[in-house]
């Protein structure tokens, strides 16, 4: 084999694999060469050329090309389809996945019920189904949650900064509080450690209390079963006892009944009487009152009215005073005197 | 009696020897990029006193050496380098958020934009560049290019065009094997990872596929071909001093060669992306 030959066969091979790689990559078929449909997007949504088309989530092409419509108010996406597949006539077209993480594909999407019409060809134009991006959503979503988040936050600042002021104000009051349960705990250490004997002791003589408690309530419990069962046997004897005498005075207990239930019913009569009698008292003592308070009756007015006893008092104290005059100048009275002593 | 100032005469020219060092650098520099410029003019004046039949044949052993022979080296590090990009891309998708499509493409943006022509650049730099140097570097010694001179022959077309127009044509060859093997590779180590199956892997890698990152790697190719034969052919022609100088012009023509398909590499993506 010539040099020539090697050369011409190693740039042909080359060739080849050159040309059939790119198809391959770009999605094409080796021959027989597929048909571009043309959708036109409000956003491309982070679409590239290279992305995979899908219908009804089986690969059929891939995009082509991805440009802005002459006015720039929409994105034209050349899909190169496989010439193998029909694309019903009426046919949605949508952006799938997310683009944040690269993966934005087409995904086409049949008519509903029977299809009308030849299918699509090479040129044909389908116009897309917007979808929001899920990254916008979850940022339209998160003004609202930073909002709360930020009241959340001033709530928390408010409440630890109050926090801050009381431990700040009161902190002489803590750290006194703090050192008195420190010489506290120090001094019961200390007297635990001095008289751990003394408690050791203690906590002995409290255990053998505990066990001579335990065998005394035995004991007790033992005696006080015998006394029981004592006790029951007299209780049954006595009441054989009593129902012995009871039938044999059967006759003298019922005239006893008899009269006390006599007796009874005179003392209810009474008693009757006297609640009537009880009964008239109140009334009266009902009369006596209303009498005693009312301001126009003389004993009213006489028990009511105090200027009976100012009064009163005004003329005793008058009465004192002339005595006490009287005794201090006699004289002067018994001048007045004079007369009535001259006429006899 | 008039006495004359101690001054050296020669200070002037001592100063511009001390200078000399700061200078020697950068107009070694544009020397060398003058002579580079030179025997690529030369050399694609075209000749008329061989026949293009000549030229031809040539041509196809010259693309044989640095095109068909070099498949073998280029598929092994090639089909590594894929592996790789698919191995690490496996370990960095520690996101769960993240789909594993993305493994495909990574590696398809990576091997095709970059990989496919920059492996195969460094491959060749070792294999053809240094293969072109030590050959032109032994004809220069042995004095094989004076006597084609001397015969009246156009050497720098003789010897630099062949080679260099086998290094444009085949380098384009040699990505398409390269990013080929490397995608396939790619997609055998993500089934045999357990993280993907190779349907996923080849659903990612046509996700974000453009044939323009296709058309870049081939026009990379086409550069990288250029710079490193030529770079080859012309430290193999400047070798001078018998063996010792064929070792040194060798060793350049790696070096230069890896270096400037580095600085070529960046005019692409900054001209082209």
């Amino acid at each position: 084999m010539t040099n020539e030959i090697k050369v011409a066969l190693s740039v042909l091979l080359a060739a080849v694999v050159l040309f059939a790689g790119v198809r391959f990559l770009s999605g094409q078929p080796l021959f027989g060469g597929g048909y571009d449909v043309v959708a036109v997007f409000d956003d491309a949504q982070g679409l590239t050329s290279g992305a995979i088309v899908r219908l009804n989530g089986v690969r059929v092409g891939e995009v082509r090309e991805v440009d802005l419509s002459p006015d720039a108010r929409r994105v034209l996406v050349t899909m190169a389809i496989n010439g193998d597949v029909e694309i019903p006539r009426g046919s949605t077209v949508q952006t799938s996945g997310i683009s944040a993480l690269g993966e934005v594909n087409v995904e086409i999407s049949p008519p509903q019920g029977a299809t009308a019409g030849r299918p699509l060809a090479g040129g044909d134009t389908l116009v897309a189904v917007s979808t929001p991006d899920l990254f916008d959503l979850i940022s339209g979503e998160s003004n609202s949650l930073t909002a709360r988040a930020d009241t959340a936050l001033i709530g928390a600042v408010n409440t630890f900064t109050t926090l801050d002021r009381i431990l700040t104000n009161s902190g002489g009051d803590i750290e006194g509080v703090l050192a008195q349960l420190r010489f506290l705990s120090q001094a019961a250490t200390t007297l635990v450690t001095q008289e751990r004997g003394r408690i050791d002791r203690t906590l002995a003589s409290l255990e053998a209390a505990a066990a001579n408690a335990s065998s005394v309530s035995d004991r007790v419990g033992r005696d006080v079963l015998d006394l029981s069962t004592v006790v029951g046997n007299d209780v049954v004897a006595t009441s054989g006892v009593v129902r012995g005498l009871a039938e044999a005075n059967a006759d003298s207990v019922t005239a006893a009944v008899n009269n006390l239930s006599s007796a009874l019913r005179r003392a209810d009569e009474q008693l009757a009487a006297l609640t009537v009698l009880t009964a008239d008292l109140g009334t009266i003592t009902t009369d006596l009152d209303s009498t005693l308070n009312s301001p126009a009756g003389t004993l009213g007015l006489l028990l009511n009215d105090p200027s009976l006893y100012y009064n009163a008092n005004a003329a005793a104290a008058t009465l004192q005073q002339i005595l006490q005059d009287l005794q201090a100048d006699p004289s002067r009275y018994l001048k007045e005197l004079d007369g009535v002593v001259r006429v006899f | 009696m008039e006495t004359t100032p101690d001054i050296d005469p020669s200070l002037g020219a001592r100063v511009r020897a001390g200078f000399a060092p700061l200078w020697r650098v950068p107009a070694g520099l544009l020397e060398g990029f003058g002579a580079y410029c030179l025997l690529l003019a030369g050399a694609f004046n075209l000749p008329r006193d061989l026949s293009p039949r000549l030229y031809a044949r040539n041509l196809a052993e010259q693309m044989v050496q640095v095109g068909i022979d070099s498949i073998p080296i280029v598929s092994l590090a090639t089909a590594f380098s894929g592996g790789v990009v698919v191995v690490q891309a496996i370990y960095q998708l520690e996101n769960p958020l993240l789909p594993v499509t993305i493994v495909g493409t990574f590696a398809e943006q990576s091997i095709l934009l970059e990989l496919g022509t920059l492996v195969t650049a460094f491959v060749l730099c070792g294999r053809v560049g240094a293969r072109i140097a030590a050959e032109l570097g032994t004809m220069r010694v042995k004095e094989q290019i004076d006597a084609l001179e001397a015969m009246g022959l156009n050497s720098r077309s003789y010897l630099v065009v062949p080679r260099v127009v086998a290094g444009v044509l085949m380098f384009p060859m040699l990505y398409v094997v390269a990013a080929s093997v490397g995608m396939a590779v790619g997609g055998v180590v993500a089934e045999l990872s357990g993280a993907l199956t190779v349907q996923t892997f080849w659903e990612g890698a046509r996700l974000f596929f453009r044939p323009y990152d296709v058309f870049f790697g081939l026009v990379k190719s086409l550069v990288f071909g250029f710079v490193i034969t030529s770079i080859a052919c012309y430290t193999g022609y400047r070798a001078e001093g018998g063996a010792e100088g064929v070792g040194q012009a060798t060793t350049r023509a790696a070096v230069l060669g890896c270096v400037w398909v580095l600085f070529a590499d960046y005019l692409c993506a900054a001209i082209l992306l």
